[in-house]
């Protein structure tokens, strides 16, 4: 299947493919049924109207005043879905820990200390 | 109601287009959301933000064993992109706006030129060989210095224009570096999230996006995208090649007239 591939890289390549698989079902999942029921929530309350923004502090997300009123379930599947990414480079940095591959792992943490740095930049 | 459906169809053409492409989508969605719906640009770019998410997240799940992205090429040549856009952000306080779109139509145009260029190539090459393959296992990736040095101009743009660069990711990989389009736009597919994940949390925090918007938008999205994963194996690589080229020269005549103060949006 590899071709010209070495087999361990190409196992590898395998281990990740279904690592990167396997985390984007376990995020983008939930996240969306956070979407879902949120929005099923605030129709229900008909709280369904533009353009007022119903963005939830981070730190106020798990108050279960705004996960019961529908902006809380929004704003949690939003977040994790933006979260994503990260643990999608998380994943890979512990894939390539596990199998001391260190170049790539340091690759990847500076990948990650670049998405965790960029949550503190402003952009203006 | 109506705007809702009509946000989450967006999404779902977004989504195919972006997952068969390897752009994330967002190219389209900030015109669509700007022009269509009236949405504030800041609104638009938080939104199209996590709908490239979305759209990343999509052909995470769906890519079948071997068409996913190459991760290693990914990680690597992200570290270039986002070097080069810390660079370009810098860049950007001293640079012309205009001069800035007319450099960025020129990287457009280059790029879709070298990759007609090396389809003609490869065709003479190939001669009555079976088809070019859109996920073929056994390449290996080449021209390492080249596609570092395009990722971080890739990334130097972006942060001077705010774009993602996957429509200048795709081609470099596919015919700079060698590696097959279908790898190559998957690949991109999962830069792109990385990109869009360094700027969302910035955009969420200042309110910039909307749940009310951002949710039907990237439900369709996410739908389409994984749409786009079930349909790509069953295109051909130049159905892709030409439609990438096409977009790229419709990008990079938008860049030109925005260059030469033209605003063809309005």
């Amino acid at each position: 299947m590899c071709g010209v591939k070495k087999e361990e890289q190409c196992r590898l390549d395998i281990t990740l493919e279904l690592a990167m698989q396997k985390v984007s079902t376990i995020i983008s999942v939930p996240a969306f049924l956070f979407m879902i029921c949120g929005s099923a929530v605030l129709a229900l309350r008909q709280k369904f109207y533009l353009p007022d923004s119903l963005v939830v502090p981070q730190g106020e997300l798990l108050h279960p005043g705004n996960l019961l009123s529908g902006q809380g379930l929004l704003n949690l599947g939003i977040l994790m879905l933006a979260a994503s990414p990260a643990i999608r480079v998380f994943t890979a940095l512990v894939v390539y820990v596990r199998i001391k591959a260190w170049v790539d792992a340091i690759i990847a943490l500076g990948v990650l200390m670049v998405l965790i740095f960029s949550c503190y930049v402003p952009t203006g | 109601m109506f705007t809702i459906l009509a946000l989450t169809i967006t999404g779902v053409i977004a989504g195919i287009l972006g997952a068969l492409l390897g752009l994330g989508g967002g190219v389209f969605l900030v015109p669509a959301l700007t022009l269509a719906f009236h949405f504030p640009i800041r609104i638009a770019i938080g939104t199209s933000l996590v709908g490239v998410i979305a759209t990343s997240s999509g052909v995470a799940v769906m890519a079948a064993r071997g068409r996913g992205a190459d991760v290693p090429l990914a990680l690597r040549l992200e570290l270039a992109t986002t070097a080069g856009a810390v660079m370009g952000s810098l860049l950007a306080g001293f640079l012309n706006a205009r001069v800035l779109s007319l450099l960025f139509a020129g990287v457009v145009f280059f790029t879709a030129g070298y990759t007609w260029y090396q389809a003609q190539r490869r065709k003479v090459a190939q001669g009555d060989a079976p088809e070019e393959s859109l996920f073929q296992a056994d390449y290996r990736v080449h021209h390492w210095l080249a596609g570092l040095g395009f990722a971080s101009i890739a990334g130097a743009l972006s942060g001077l224009v705010g774009v993602g660069g996957g429509f200048i990711k795709v081609p470099i990989m596919y015919a700079v570096m060698g590696v097959p389009l279908g790898v190559a736009t998957a690949t991109s597919n999962f830069m792109v999230g990385i990109t869009a994940g360094a700027s969302v949390f910035v955009y969420y925090t200042r309110g910039d996006i909307h749940p009310l918007v951002t949710v039907p938008t990237v439900l369709g999205v996410f739908i389409g995208a994984m749409g786009g994963c079930r349909v790509a194996p069953h295109l051909r690589v130049a159905w892709l090649r030409q439609a990438l080229i096409m977009l790229l020269l419709i990008i990079g005549i938008q860049m030109v007239l925005k260059g030469l103060g033209i605003d063809v949006w309005g």
